[in-house]
């Protein structure tokens, strides 16, 4: 099977907004088209989430449940100058942070318990190896608050262009590169101080 | 080229910014390479295959009528419907043939019923409701009373005096009547032949529900009134019945020009909801107990198929007496609206009927489990700031006592409006996680505030108290505030503030995402100025700072000027406010002086005594001269201080 063109550095296949809005309205209603909705960004979101948590395991519990409210809200979902990768987005952002302040509360779907057996190598040197790889740029980003340590992860993780992750995060493009500046210089005084 | 050629390329935007970034580009480009080929495991994928596959069930198990049109769903504009055609074409065959085979399923089902006569389910008006194997047209004999039980409906429409109705069409998720269901009674006319009372329900298509139960009678006790603590009704035998509620919530709506009055009630077994009419001298008692599948909609539906046959009517406008819900608010993808949650919520939902100014209902309203609510369902309210971002947030979720536990262990507990209410506060990376439960009429509470910006617990517990139905004003542990010895009102809420200053107080709605609330003051001047009483505070000030840079911050200060200067407009926020979010510089250099929604801002930029630099922004408003003050200033911060100002213009004076 051949590959999709893929947008500039992203793990998205380049398909039209029209042709995403079809399949996005689809998958409202047949489970095949939310199937292959799932597969077009399971590994934007996993990627995503997985910065933002320790564990496999809890990235890919996240992804369920970003996916199970993607399911629920597909049938009243109605592009409103939000565009569908951005949305999914927001909506991993927001259950990333439900998470992260409410995890008395989260409550796993049964019929999804299967996925939270975490994916790692088999060999035990190959996973230590790919967990410091993994460790390493949430190391560099550390010192910033949250909201910024996204912001990262968005350029240099999923190598989105400012305007994207301005849509995502409901900002000004200008806004969103100043931001940016500013958190590169955090990073880099706190290296100089080192 | 080299893999710096690679990096600038690729970073333009950030390395155009500052070249000096690259090295750290560098890094954290080689950093985050491992999260760019990692894959998720494999079992999620098969758990959301599987997740796709109840979609599929779902639909085939309730077609949707818009599913099987030939218009493509809403969200695709027309021209694109080349996308997946043979999969829409095929899905609605599929459908087609499923409402199908629905059909003969449905005739099947009552051919079942018939012979098998299940139980139906009851509820407290007209029980008594059996079923049992009388289908002749012989009439069994009559109990001591005169009554009878176990009747077909040809049955009793023998004995009544009156034509018995029944729902058209019946909503899919009841049964059809069972044979020798029917009770039929004569009430409070000893010695007539007539039946003047008939009952009979519908059970629930899931048997673990109780499905609809309905009375026609001429008898006028038997639909239920109310005390205030109970209602009150006479049974199928005359006997009276009371059945005490926690709460009620009486609603009146018009269907088919008839007046229905509804009664939604909160009883010890869960939601209870009766309706009662009259048509044709006859008066109708229709109750269910709520349920994941017979949810007040459906009982919307019931009553409207009995009032106006033959139609699907929706939800009938309702003409609340007592308001229900007070707030409105936005819906998002992936919520409801309060009504919405209401309808399948099986208990009231409960919101603050106080929230502060720079709060607002995100109106993200979602149950926390399944894609259909039942009756262990936790209902989610989310709050946040008025630009949308997530600066700082209150989350409430509500759920019944009956089904689920209060969590436990929660370290300390407050008194507010005179329940006590377990209480926790976390320190996080980025603020204040405070968490609070409580219960109240049977539901449980749980409240996660993520405290900023000017979010405060003091708000939170007033919001809190105001769904207590405590006195809002004196809620809380808020307590009067008190100046200090040098005439300074320190950390004040914005209500506090605002309850003691001359003029109103403006705080920035739309944050940088960077910048946190650090607080708010009054001052007091030693001499009241001119048109001011002694004691009154005239100028408020406020501090944001950076998390991780100290040297980075804006202040804000408000000064009382009296009356408004002449030539300052009048209407200070209409243009601001009319379009939203106002254009942002795109140079990022403001100049000296520029105006938001007619409102004359006034630049200036500098240096401080460090050397550091600074700027200062002023404007007037309303009673207020304002001055913004930028510490560590940095002509990219621009955009966001504009954004700052205009979000304060926009409040008005």
């Amino acid at each position: 099977m051949g590959r999709d063109m893929m947008e500039p550095g992203s793990t998205v296949s380049a398909i039209s907004a029209e042709d995403e809005a079809a399949l996005v309205a689809a998958a409202a209603v047949d489970g095949e088209a939310f199937a292959t909705l799932y597969r077009r960004y399971r590994l934007p979101i996993y990627r995503y989430l997985r910065v933002r948590t320790t564990s496999d395991e809890d990235a890919a519990d996240l992804v369920q449940q970003v996916f199970a409210k993607a399911f629920r809200a597909l049938p009243e979902y109605e592009e409103r100058g939000l565009p569908f990768r951005a949305w999914l987005f927001r909506l991993a952002q927001n259950t990333a942070i439900d998470a992260s302040r409410c995890k008395h509360q989260t409550v796993p779907l049964d019929d999804l318990s299967r996925a939270r057996e975490p994916h790692v190598p088999n060999e035990p040197e190959a996973r230590a190896l790919q967990a410091d790889a993994l460790t390493r740029f949430q190391q560099l980003i550390a010192p910033l608050d949250a909201e910024r340590r996204d912001l990262l992860t968005l350029r240099f993780v999923h190598e989105l262009p400012t305007a994207e992750i301005a849509r995502i995060l409901g900002k000004q493009d200008a806004a969103v590169r100043a931001q940016l500046k500013r958190a590169l210089t955090t990073l880099k005084e706190r290296q100089h101080d080192r | 080229m080299t893999d710096n050629d690679q990096l600038a390329q690729r970073y333009a935007d950030l390395l155009d910014m500052d070249a000096s970034f690259l090295p750290l580009v560098g890094e954290l480009d080689a950093a985050a390479a491992p999260y760019r080929t990692l894959e998720p495991p494999p079992s999620l994928d098969q758990a959301i295959e599987q997740l796709s596959r109840q979609r599929t069930r779902a639909t085939t198990n309730r077609p949707r009528p818009e599913a099987i049109e030939t218009e493509p769903p809403s969200a695709a504009p027309a021209k694109t419907r080349h996308i997946l055609p043979e999969r829409l074409r095929g899905y609605r065959h599929q459908l087609l043939g499923m409402a199908a085979a629905i059909v003969v399923l449905v005739l099947f089902a009552g051919l079942i019923a018939a012979l098998l006569r299940g139980p139906g389910g009851q509820d407290r008006l007209g029980a008594g409701v059996t079923a049992s194997p009388t289908s002749t047209s012989q009439l069994p004999t009559p109990n001591a009373d005169g009554g009878y039980h176990n009747l077909s409906l040809a049955q009793a429409r023998q004995l009544v005096a009156f034509p018995i109705i029944e729902p058209n069409p019946l909503p899919d998720v009841l049964r059809p009547l069972p044979d020798d269901s029917v009770a039929v009674a004569t009430i409070g006319s000893p010695g007539s032949t007539q039946a003047n009372y008939v009952a009979f329900s519908y059970p629930a298509q899931d048997q673990a529900e109780r499905g609809v139960t309905l009375v026609q009678t001429t008898v006028q006790t038997a639909a239920p009134a109310d005390d205030g603590a109970a209602l009150h009704w006479v049974d199928q035998n005359g006997e009276p019945v009371t059945v005490k509620y926690k709460q009620l919530i009486l609603n009146r709506v018009s269907i088919a020009g008839v007046t229905v009055t509804k009664l939604d009630t909160l009883q010890d077994s869960g939601r209870v909801m009766y309706a009662t009419w009259q048509k044709d001298g006859v008066s109708f008692v229709a109750s269910s107990s709520l349920g994941p599948h017979v949810t007040a909609a459906v009982f919307d539906q019931f009553i409207a198929a009995l009032i106006a046959p033959g139609t699907t009517m929706a939800t009938p406008q309702a003409t609340a007496v007592t308001p229900a819900l007070p707030h409105v608010c936005e819906v998002r993808e992936d919520s409801v609206t309060f009504a919405q949650a209401q309808q399948l919520a099986p208990f009231y939902i409960t919101d603050p009927t106080w929230l502060p100014s720079y709060l607002v209902s995100q109106c993200v309203i979602g149950f926390r489990e399944g894609e259909t609510p039942d009756p262990s369902a936790q209902l989610l309210i989310e709050y946040g700031p008025p630009d949308g971002s997530q600066a700082y947030s209150v989350q409430i979720v509500e759920y019944t006592e009956n089904h689920g536990a209060q969590p436990s262990g929660i370290p300390s507990a407050l008194t507010i409006a005179g329940h006590v209410v377990a209480y926790s506060v976390t320190p996080v990376g980025y603020g204040t996680h405070s968490y609070f439960v409580w219960h109240d009429q049977g539901t449980i509470f749980q409240l996660d505030a993520m405290l900023g910006g000017p979010l405060t617990e003091q708000d939170v517990e007033r919001m809190i108290a105001s769904m207590l139905g405590g006195d809002e004003g004196a809620a809380g542990s808020s307590p009067v505030p008190t100046p200090n010895a040098n005439g300074s009102y320190i950390n004040l809420t914005l209500e506090q503030a605002q309850q003691l200053a001359p003029f109103k107080i403006v705080m920035p709605t739309d944050l940088p995402l960077w910048l946190r609330y650090g607080g708010l003051s009054l001052s007091i001047p030693p001499v009241a100025p001119a048109g001011l009483a002694k004691g009154v505070p005239n100028i408020a000030n406020m501090t944001f700072g950076s998390s991780d840079d100290p040297h980075w911050f804006v202040a804000i200060s408000e000064i009382w000027v009296g009356a408004q200067p002449p030539g300052t407009p009048s209407a200070l926020a209409t243009a601001a406010s009319a379009s939203g979010t106002p254009p942002v510089p795109t140079d990022h250099a403001l100049p000296p002086t520029f105006q938001i929604g007619g409102v004359t801002v006034t630049k200036e930029a500098g240096t401080n005594s460090a050397g550091d630099p600074i700027a200062s922004y002023e404007w007037i408003q309303g009673k207020a001269k304002i001055f913004l003050a930028v510490a560590h200033f940095d002509v990219e911060h621009e955009p966001d201080i504009y954004n700052m100002i205009a979000s304060m213009i926009a409040q008005g004076s």
